[in-house]
């Protein structure tokens, strides 16, 4: 017969970059985002588990520091742990910081249903702190355990055997004396009893990369060799890409040509092969930039760079914490968007989402790269200038917005080599991410284009223009007219990055082949793509934070900038820029001059006689 | 004197923290609070940021938040 299984909570709770997540991955088989950065996760996240002879919901929560945090995720985590009075807490902690969360064991421990977790021991050893577990246990009057070197088996049954155990515990303890872990917190926080410090001193590394004038030369040469690694000609991306791309385009191709029927040979040649295969082939070169972002966080780097980077943020209103969106921006703008959760309030979290859409995600790779073959021939500048431009554009909306920036405080990670493991499997889970999206969202948008391109309202095989498509979207062929790309089909690829970005590349292809039209334009465009709204994921997210209203005003706004900004682009590189120039050069001069005149009649404000004369 | 007048290596005990309520717990959180010996480990470029040492971590404080901060050299 089978046994009924009790039913437990389990909230895990602690410092942020605790390793809660860790451990909730190992009680649940969750997948659960992981990283060496104090932030990672924004939100409560619940999961199910079988632990012993319980069935346990285990609960991942943002870091907190106080119960009165500052950030808007330590409020909501704070919240929730008071409002599951009945759950089970699991008091995670690194060894080095155990200080820290004795406040929080007085102000949330409960008698006989809490425990003490400690992580990265190892580290606190090899700094030389030193921590007696047996006395910890004694003073606390709780279960402590290290989890650091448990497999997830003994995790797991070393869960239950605390539960089992406390429940039995309390059933038997006076209730009516009062917490009394809450009590020996306190009292132990004086003493720290068989605690020791690790040293304060910073080892060689860590002076390098805390020294500006190492750390941020060390990271855009990083980042410049990611970058040709992933896109220079003959190399390690562009050559898995081209791999994929002959794969789908000879080899593929070559047996749907055979096909017979017209109908079915351009389904599958035009609407499965060439758009999947143009999205699918980018595929090593997303991954190589994915394991770059995921090199920089693990490391404890990316902490490093927010405190050396933090006087430039400030200057545009935002502070060095903003840099973990903004560079998880770079992978996918909708997880962007969530880690602004871990920002100070809710401004500056606004600010930073409006930012966000500017900074190129890797959604937006494959079309650049298909229309940077039309501007420049080394993909490698042509990927490079884009995202420079997004970074510029996105620092130029946040002076835009510049209000009184957040003051700076932030826990540095620890640093540490990567570890291998963790970096295939967070690897494995982006790429896995990427395949479903291409399998689902995207081949359905491709398929249902293609149905409606090549059909006649009565149903006949027919060519692109003469398609329902054509008529529907016919009229938007003005849209990109003073791009030099008078075009339904180019204006029809654009709006479909709505859905997804990869949308674009996909339709380009489906469509040319390639981008038909001049250097001029194809810059054009990929300016537009650049500015214009996120995906409706990004949207969706954005509105989570910031309710629906607004997250569609500011993706209608970024639209229509966008497209104003690409028709100036386009513009000027057509010529235009020296009738700017023979436009602007009259006005700086009249507005010199006025100055001028102003200053004659009402004295320069500053000038030195003002002083004499005060 | 606060932190920005320490120099790199300086040992203090906090004093004092001017700042307000929320910026002042989240500091106390960190075991940057009166009674609690610091380290100055490192000043970034342009004097910043300051890099201290707090109850065995490693915290970074903007310049305006450094300033708030009072201590008397050890």
């Amino acid at each position: 017969m089978r046994e009924r299984l009790q039913g437990v909570e389990i909230l895990l709770v602690g410092n942020p970059n605790a390793g809660k997540s860790t451990l909730f991955n190992a009680l649940t088989g969750g997948n659960a985002k992981v990283g060496n950065w104090h932030g990672v996760t924004v939100g409560a996240l619940e999961k199910e588990a079988k632990l012993g002879k319980f069935r346990a919901k285990v609960c991942d929560l943002p870091g907190i520091y106080s119960l009165e945090g500052m950030s808007m995720e330590e409020k909501g985590a704070a919240r929730y742990v008071k409002a599951h009075e009945n759950a089970f807490l699991l008091f995670v902690t690194e060894c080095g910081a155990l200080e820290r969360i004795l406040p929080l064991l007085s102000g949330l421990a409960r008698d006989g249903k809490c425990a003490l977790v400690l992580t990265k021991k190892r580290q606190f050893l090899r700094r030389g702190g030193s921590l007696d577990e047996e006395t910890l246990r004694r003073e606390l009057s709780l279960p402590v355990f290290c989890a650091e070197g448990l497999s997830r088996r003994a995790l797991r049954e070393k869960v239950a055997n605390l539960i089992e155990n406390e429940e039995v515990a309390r059933s038997s303890a006076d209730a009516g004396r009062g917490s009394v872990t809450a009590q020996r917190a306190k009292r132990y926080a004086q003493s720290l009893y068989g605690y020791r410090r690790p040293s304060e001193e910073l080892s060689k590394t860590e002076k390098l990369l805390a020294n500006g004038f190492v750390a941020i030369p060390l990271f855009f040469a990083a980042l410049g060799l990611s970058f040709y690694i992933t896109f220079a000609p003959g190399l390690l991306g562009d050559f898995l890409k081209t791999a994929i791309d002959k794969f789908f385009s000879e080899y593929l191709a070559g047996f749907a040509g055979k096909i017979s029927s017209p109908v079915l040979r351009g389904f599958v040649c035009d609407g499965l092969l060439k758009s999947l295969g143009s999205v699918l082939c980018f595929l090593p070169q997303i991954a190589l930039l994915f394991l770059f972002l995921l090199l920089m966080e693990e490391s404890g780097f990316l902490s490093r760079l927010a405190m050396l980077t933090d006087g430039v943020f400030q200057k545009v209103g935002l502070s060095g914490r903003a840099m973990f969106s903004l560079l998880m921006g770079f992978g996918c703008s909708a997880a962007a968007i969530m880690t602004t959760r871990a920002l100070d309030d809710k401004k500056i979290q606004k600010r930073v989402i409006l930012c966000l859409p500017y900074i190129s995600c890797s959604a937006k790779l494959p079309v650049y790269l298909t229309l940077s073959a039309s501007f420049f021939q080394d993909p490698f500048l042509a990927v490079l200038l884009l995202y420079a431009l997004g970074v510029g554009l996105s620092f130029a909306v946040a002076l835009f917005l510049k209000r009184e920036a957040p003051p700076f405080v932030m826990e540095l990670a620890p640093l540490q080599i990567p570890r291998p493991g963790f970096l295939a499997k967070s690897l494995y889970f982006q790429i896995k991410q990427f395949i479903i999206k291409l399998g689902t969202v995207i081949l359905a948008f491709f398929l249902a284009s293609w149905l409606l391109s090549s059909f006649r309202w009565d149903f006949t095989y027919c060519a692109p223009d003469e398609s329902i498509l054509a008529s529907v979207c016919g009229g938007l062929k003005y849209l990109f007219a003073p791009i030099g790309c008078c075009d339904w089909k180019i204006a029809y690829a654009a709006l479909s990055g709505l859905v997804a970005k990869e949308n674009v590349a996909g339709a380009l292809s489906m469509f040319y082949g390639g981008f038909p039209y001049s250097a001029a334009s194809a810059f054009a465009f990929a300016v537009f793509l650049l500015a214009c709204s996120p995906c409706v994921s990004a949207i969706a997210a954005s509105a989570k934070e910031l309710g629906w209203r607004t997250a569609l005003w500011n993706a209608l706004m970024q639209t229509v900038s966008a497209l104003l900004l690409s028709y100036l682009v386009y513009f000027l590189l057509t010529g235009g820029g020296i009738y700017l120039l023979l436009l602007l050069i009259p006005l700086f001069a009249a507005l010199l001059i006025r100055k001028n005149k102003d200053e004659k009649i009402h004295g320069s404000k500053r000038g030195f006689s003002s002083k004499l004369h005060r | 004197m606060n932190i920005t007048e320490m120099g790199p290596g300086d040992r203090g005990t906090v004093a004092e923290v001017n700042c307000p309520p929320e910026l002042k717990e989240r500091l106390f959180s960190l075991r940057v609070r009166p009674g609690e010996e610091i380290c100055l480990l490192k000043i970034s470029f342009f004097r910043k940021t300051f890099l201290i040492s707090a109850a065995g971590s490693r915290i970074a404080l903007g310049k305006e938040v450094a300033e708030c901060v009072n201590v008397c050299r050890a």
